[in-house]
């Protein structure tokens, strides 16, 4: 690489460098003491007009290809990103294997010196990678960058919620569970720069994610998340996370499960204020009653229609027949297919059908404990409920077991060191000093000791 | 043979490929190397599109169903990246929703049909035939399914693959039905099953099943749950250690 002025400093000072000296800067940086990033690096890069990241060197060269996308990490970013982000950039597919090149190589801790720049980089590749068709592109290389971003993989990171929704535009759900079923203990805000809407993003459209691959239990508590956060107002995402949460609640557990004790009372007046219409929809579900719920569902369909949430309320409207042939378990020990059809209220010409075909169903799942008899043939066949045949009493209860207590314990040693860690912050010693009696101070510093 | 040439320079060129190939290179690398390399390599080493072919004919000749759907996935990727003339990405299609298929993985099935261009699905009459597959098992109509595997006339790739699907729905469906019923009308087990009267009756009652002429029902014979005994010298160490947990709290 021919490269002139190896004076840098003075050039930089007042007016904007060429693109020579630009790469003059980046490249003298790399490996240099930890402050002539932030001190001399990052303002340089701040202050070059966005013109010269599109230009090529002197001698006709690209500094993409001149600069080192592991050892030039941030000099990089700025170039890549820049070119990204105009109107209608020269050769995308060229670009995006420059950004993905970048992702395998890029270092992660002079990164995280540019986090701002950094974030960009989820936006910028599903912009191109969507403009020639081909969205996809952008899946798999935010999941490396998000592994290789992240510390460990329960940090959030900024990138989380981008990427997460790039999936949902993209229909990639799969590709988004293998970041979400990292649960998400970290939340850095100093050194990854993280906000509050990152944590409340990120839990709402990975909530949306598990609705799409169906697995309710994962969304229930994503969304509760979100609504629980502590703050001081509502925020939008709040709201919206709580109607989804009402109706996945109904359509796993047949209830609304209540949230957490600690959720901010603001959030829940604010939701029962605006959105009654869930809360009545959800009442007249858990009274089973099928009429009431279809008459509740029509009085509501519109706002379900204007919240896009009109599939998952199908989905809890189809759950009610279910729920009700869970409930005759409770009364009937035998009860032929067509009263079963009858009692749930299923109608129609196939009614007896549909009522078999959602107890074989819900015999596959395991919802209930039944068989079915062909041999009695009135009323197209007899069902007889059965207890749980399981005594609980085999080798897969005690594996169970086993894995939970651990998952048990495995927390509460994750707990207790995040207690130690807040009991020592200033913020908490400053706090307790001031307004608590003696004894407690005493047991701040007994526990410093232990 | 050429491509056999290809396949074996390729692994030993790359012994520490990603997700789809290191499962062919398992023999020559230790697996611990290949999974700490798995993620930062991911996409350092594609699939060279030559081999793509037959390395998703061999998952479904091995019946490793799981490797198709990796592969397919990691294509999906590669081809789109770097487009080639040796394979269109179109090509993957097809055996990629058959792997979700049997895998049983019909959320990722759909998302994966919605993604495809309109323009290629109504090109491609074998992709809307396994997708009339996916929607059968989507609303659960065995029948259907059956009928949407044997009307279409399947390439010679997807052949052996929904041969394996309908084999392994008819597998399934006999579990459900064992467990599901203390007695079936021989004409709903043919329609699970996707066998005639006469085979339906003939294959279950090869198992046990018996058959009551009077009804025409079949009694199946309920399938035992394996007994699973995990009592050993480990539980006693994490007996140990849950009582030391305990303790310190």
């Amino acid at each position: 690489m021919s490269m002139s002025a190896p004076n840098v400093s003075g050039s930089i000072s007042g007016i904007s460098p060429n693109c020579d000296e630009l790469l003059a800067v980046i490249v003298s940086s790399a490996g240099a003491p930890p402050d002539v990033i932030p001190k001399r690096l990052l303002p340089a890069l701040k202050n070059a007009s966005s013109q010269i990241f599109l230009l090529s060197t002197s001698d006709g060269k690209d500094p993409l290809t001149v600069l080192d996308p592991e050892k030039n990490t941030i000099g990089f970013l700025y170039f890549v990103t820049t070119r990204s982000y105009i109107d209608r950039p020269n050769n995308v597919p060229g670009l995006i294997q420059h950004l993905v090149n970048f992702i395998n190589k890029f270092d992660p801790e002079e990164a995280k010196l540019a986090i701002d720049r950094f974030t960009a980089i989820p936006e910028a590749l599903s912009r191109l990678a969507s403009g020639i068709g081909k969205p996809v592109l952008a899946i798999r290389p935010l999941v490396t960058a998000i592994q290789r971003l992240a510390p460990t993989p329960a940090h959030l990171t900024t990138l989380h919620y981008r990427f997460i929704k790039i999936c949902l535009l993209s229909k990639h759900y799969k590709d988004a569970l293998a970041v979400l079923d990292n649960d998400i203990e970290e939340v850095d805000p100093q050194r990854l720069s993280i906000n509050v809407e990152d944590v409340l993003l990120y839990h709402y459209y990975g909530g949306m994610a598990y609705i799409g691959m169906k697995r309710f239990d994962r969304a229930l508590e994503f969304f509760s998340l979100v609504i629980s956060s502590p703050s001081q107002v509502t925020s939008a995402i709040q709201i919206e996370a709580h109607k989804k949460y009402v109706l996945v609640s109904l359509l796993e557990h047949g209830k609304l499960l209540p949230l957490p004790k600690y959720t901010t009372q603001v959030v829940l007046r604010v939701f029962k204020n605006n959105c009654g219409g869930y809360l009545e929809f959800a009442q007249a579900f858990e009274s089973l009653n099928v009429t009431r719920v279809k008459n509740e569902f029509a009085k509501v369909a519109d706002m379900f229609t204007k919240d896009k949430n009109l599939g998952l309320a199908r989905q809890v409207l189809q759950a009610l027949y279910c729920r009700n042939i869970q409930q005759l378990t409770q009364t009937y020990m035998t009860l032929s297919l067509a009263d079963i059809a009858k009692q749930v209220g299923l109608e129609g010409p196939r009614a007896v059908h549909e009522a078999e075909e959602l107890v074989v169903q819900m015999i596959e799942s395991g919802q209930i404990f039944a068989t079915i008899s062909h041999a009695h043939a009135q009323g197209g066949g007899m069902v007889s409920f059965d207890d749980d045949p399981d005594r609980y009493d085999n080798g897969l209860t005690l594996a169970e077991l086993d894995a939970r207590i651990q998952r048990a314990a495995a927390v509460g040693e994750r707990v207790g060191k995040l207690d130690r860690g807040i009991g020592l912050s200033k913020e908490f010693l400053a706090r307790v000093s001031i307004n608590i009696p003696f004894h407690y101070d005493l047991y701040v510093v007994i526990g410093m000791f232990r | 043979m050429d491509n056999l040439l290809l396949i074996l320079t390729f692994i030993a060129s790359n012994k520490e490929m990603q997700c789809v190939a290191c499962a062919r290179s398992r023999r020559m690398t230790q697996p611990s190397a290949i999974q700490t390399s798995h993620s930062r390599l991911r996409l350092l080493h594609n699939i060279p599109p030559e081999i793509a072919m037959d390395l998703i004919n061999e998952a479904i000749a091995a019946r490793d169903f799981k490797r198709l759907v990796d592969t397919c996935e990691q294509l999906e990727f590669d081809l789109s990246l770097y487009p080639n003339e040796a394979m269109s990405i179109n090509e993957i299609y097809v055996p990629y929703i058959g792997g979700y298929l049997i895998l049983n993985d019909l959320n990722s099935a759909r998302f994966l049909y919605k993604r495809i261009p309109p323009a290629v699905t109504s090109a491609n009459s074998e992709l809307q035939a396994i997708w009339d597959v996916g929607i059968a098992l989507w609303q659960r109509q065995h029948a259907e399914v059956y009928h949407a595997i044997d009307t279409f006339q399947w390439g010679s790739v997807m052949q052996p693959l929904v041969l394996a699907l309908a084999e392994n729905l008819r597998e399934r469906a006999f579990h459900l039905i064992a467990k599901a019923y203390s007695s079936i009308s021989v004409t709903e087990a043919a329609t699970y099953l996707g066998f005639s009267v006469e085979q339906t009756v003939e294959s279950l009652t090869a198992k046990g099943w018996v058959l009551d002429p009077t009804t025409n029902t079949l009694q199946p014979v309920k399938i035992p749950k394996p007994v699973v005994q995990t009592t050993n010298l480990a539980q006693f160490n994490r007996l140990a250690d849950m009582v030391v947990h305990l303790e310190k709290a």
